[in-house]
């Protein structure tokens, strides 16, 4: 331990230099060796941590930056190739649909079944999105987002099916594709929707899954919805 | 076998936040993460093996830990979480840092280490400092049993007899209806500043002997609390107000632990907030003035009285029906926006955990404690104080390059006779 005779205290640092006034610290006399007997002999250093932030940190960026040269390298063959057709706009849409989910996945502090919920939902925005954008010849409505909710009934049953013990941790986003099942099915009833057959799946599949989980779940899902909605 | 299974099928526990952590998952971000950390330092280097062994088996006997955070319609709520104990790692962040649960076994503590010192975090939604430092005296416990088999012979190998498991929620328990507002939600001074590079965060810790610091904080008719809080609040009067008038008063909040008024012993969070307010409307206020106005206004807070009211105004807005019934994403802006608001009004906070006492078969394997807090909006540096075997130390935690405050604090302390040590995590050295 050195001392600051500036600030009049003493230094833990092995660094030679006062942390509070940046004086050079000078070496304890021997009263002062007398006083420091009270104290702890060892310093309690920290890690370098500055270089494992900056790692992740500049990771980050590259692949950020990776992707935007990518889409800038596509506007330019757009523009000169197929000046007629914006592909590369929808390039442009899922990359930064893919970039985002990445961080998310990475970063975000969720369990599975928030973190699947989030993801359905863009998926089912990005896909009307380009929908919308290309025209909105209805496909989304029509065959792509019913199989997203298709897609999200297997996922929730594989889920429940890893982790068995706690099955009923995933019956809130099981009831909100069953939300997205009923709009789909409105929208049928709207006359937006001309095909009735995925709509009906759609709804029958997600139905008979909440049903079962609700009749043999037994007291398990009555639990969890008092937990979920307590007052 | 049978007393397993009985375990595996029995359901799991769930229990609601208390009234002070239903705010905190509200206002976590990585930056502010309202996660503070307790280290005690070893006379040795700590075996990573053996102090995962420890938690392993004190884990279990500490439900208010094995706790995982849920999000309901209408609020967020605890349940019991049954994977293993969380990973012990070696420090790999700053003090404070967010705890990502996803990556921590869904727990809302981490246990680390470097060199000889252990560290634990925890997300205030769980508990305040005491709990905290009980799991951790128990942690440390079982770790030096399983490092040195002769404390065995004195000791027995369980968590010690006559600490305190309860999990009541001694907010509701104790609160009496219909209390006006007590806060006071002003403006107060900010610390502003250039900010460490990359979202660090500066540590300072000092240790001083307890005897002397007690002779000085004598001299001034104070306890030990206020004069700290005193010459801490003379410190930004000082350094950041250059001793000027100031329309803006400096607000340095101060947690006030309830259990002992109300002969509590839970683990939850059990704590009210009170502030040290110092209007300077002259110049030149001396360190015994600002020492004085200080002491006074925490000791006009720090009632029986005032403490109830303002646990009360606090439990009030939780128990009505009206407002218990609104959707949580709705209550999450509203809280957003009441905190915001009332995050002005403090300057910094400085608080005490007390003096920590160990068992004597233990004592000879520790060198000392300290705790930091991670930032909160409006508050860009805190300041924790526990006393170890004599040796109080306080840390100062700040994202603020300018660490002109703490020198004018050591340095006062310094000025009074009492002997001063200081160590950093080196954010402060180029």
């Amino acid at each position: 331990m050195e001392k600051c005779n500036n600030c009049n205290i003493f230094v833990y640092d092995d660094t030679g230099i006062c942390p509070l006034c940046h004086s050079v610290l000078g070496e304890p006399t021997k009263e002062d060796e007398e006083k420091l007997g009270r104290f702890s002999p060892k310093a309690s250093p920290y890690p370098d941590l500055k270089k494992r932030a900056r790692i992740l940190r500049f990771l980050l960026r590259l692949i950020l930056f990776l992707f935007i040269l990518a889409e800038a390298l596509m506007v330019g063959i757009n523009y000169y190739v197929t000046p007629g057709v914006w592909w590369s706009g929808i390039c442009g849409v899922s990359m930064a649909y893919i970039y985002l989910s990445v961080v998310y996945w990475i970063r975000h502090d969720a369990g599975y079944a928030a973190k699947v919920g989030l993801q359905l939902t863009l998926t089912i925005l990005l896909l009307f999105g380009i929908d919308y954008f290309t025209g909105m010849n209805g496909w989304s409505l029509q065959w792509a987002i019913p199989g997203v909710i298709l897609v999200g009934d297997a996922i929730v049953f594989l889920l429940m099916m890893l982790n068995r013990e706690q099955w009923y941790s995933y019956t809130i986003l099981l009831l909100m594709i069953g939300l997205f099942s009923v709009v789909i099915i409105a929208l049928y009833f709207l006359g937006v929707i001309a095909n009735i057959v995925l709509p009906i799946l759609c709804v029958g599949v997600t139905g008979a899954y909440i049903l079962g989980t609700f009749l043999l779940g037994d007291r398990e899902f009555t639990r969890e919805m008092k937990r979920r909605f307590y007052v | 076998m049978a007393k397993k299974e009985r375990i595996k099928r029995r359901h799991l526990a769930w229990n609601k936040l208390d009234n002070t952590a239903q705010l905190f998952p509200v206002i976590a971000t990585e930056t502010m993460s309202n996660v503070y950390r307790i280290s005690v330092t070893l006379t040795e280097e700590v075996d990573r093996f053996l102090l995962q062994e420890a938690l392993g088996r004190i884990l279990p006997q500490f439900l208010i830990f094995r706790m995982r955070l849920r999000t309901g319609f209408f609020w967020y709520y605890f349940e019991e979480n049954t994977k293993a104990a969380p990973i012990v790692r070696e420090e790999s962040s700053g003090p404070g840092a967010y705890i990502d649960k996803s990556k921590n076994h869904y727990y809302m503590f981490r246990v680390t280490y470097y060199k000889c010192r252990i560290n634990l975090e925890v997300f205030h939604a769980l508990t305040d400092g005491t709990g905290g430092l009980i799991f951790l005296k128990e942690l440390l416990y079982q770790y030096l049993r399983l490092k040195h088999p002769e404390i065995l012979e004195i000791e027995k190998d369980k968590i010690s007899s006559g600490i305190f498991l309860d999990q009541e929620d001694s907010y509701v328990k104790n609160f009496k209806k219909s209390h006006e507002k007590v806060y006071k939600s002003g403006k107060a001074l900010t610390l502003k500043g250039e900010r460490l590079p990359g979202g660090e965060m500066g540590v300072i810790h000092g240790y001083m002997p307890v005897d002397e610091l007690k002779t000085a904080a004598r001299r001034y008719g104070v306890t030990l609390n206020q004069y700290l809080v005193g010459v801490f609040v003379y410190s930004i009067y000082k350094e950041y107000l250059k001793e000027q008038p100031s329309d803006l008063p400096i607000c340095c909040s101060v947690p006030v632990n309830l259990r002992p008024y109300y002969d509590s012993h839970t683990m939850k969070n059990f704590f009210a907030m009170v502030s040290a307010v110092f209007q300077p409307t002259n110049e030149r206020y001396t360190l015994g003035e600002v020492i004085e106005i200080v002491a006074k206004s925490l000791k006009e807070q720090i009632t029986p009285e005032n403490l109830n009211d303002i646990m009360s105004y606090n439990v009030s807005n939780e128990q009505n029906k009206l407002l218990r019934a609104v959707p949580l994403i709705l209550k999450k802006a509203a809280i957003r926006q009441v905190y915001g608001a009332s995050a002005n009004a403090t300057s910094a906070t400085i608080t005490n955990i007390g003096n920590i006492e160990l068992r004597e078969p233990y004592r000879e394997y520790v060198e000392h404690f300290h705790a930091a807090l991670s930032m909160s909006k409006g508050q860009n540096m805190k300041g924790v104080v526990c006393s170890y075997n004599g040796l109080l130390s306080i840390t100062f935690t700040s994202v603020l390059v300018d660490v002109s405050i703490q020198k004018r604090f050591f340095q006062t302390i310094s000025g009074e006779g009492v002997t001063v040590a200081v160590e950093t995590n080196d954010a402060y050295y180029e």
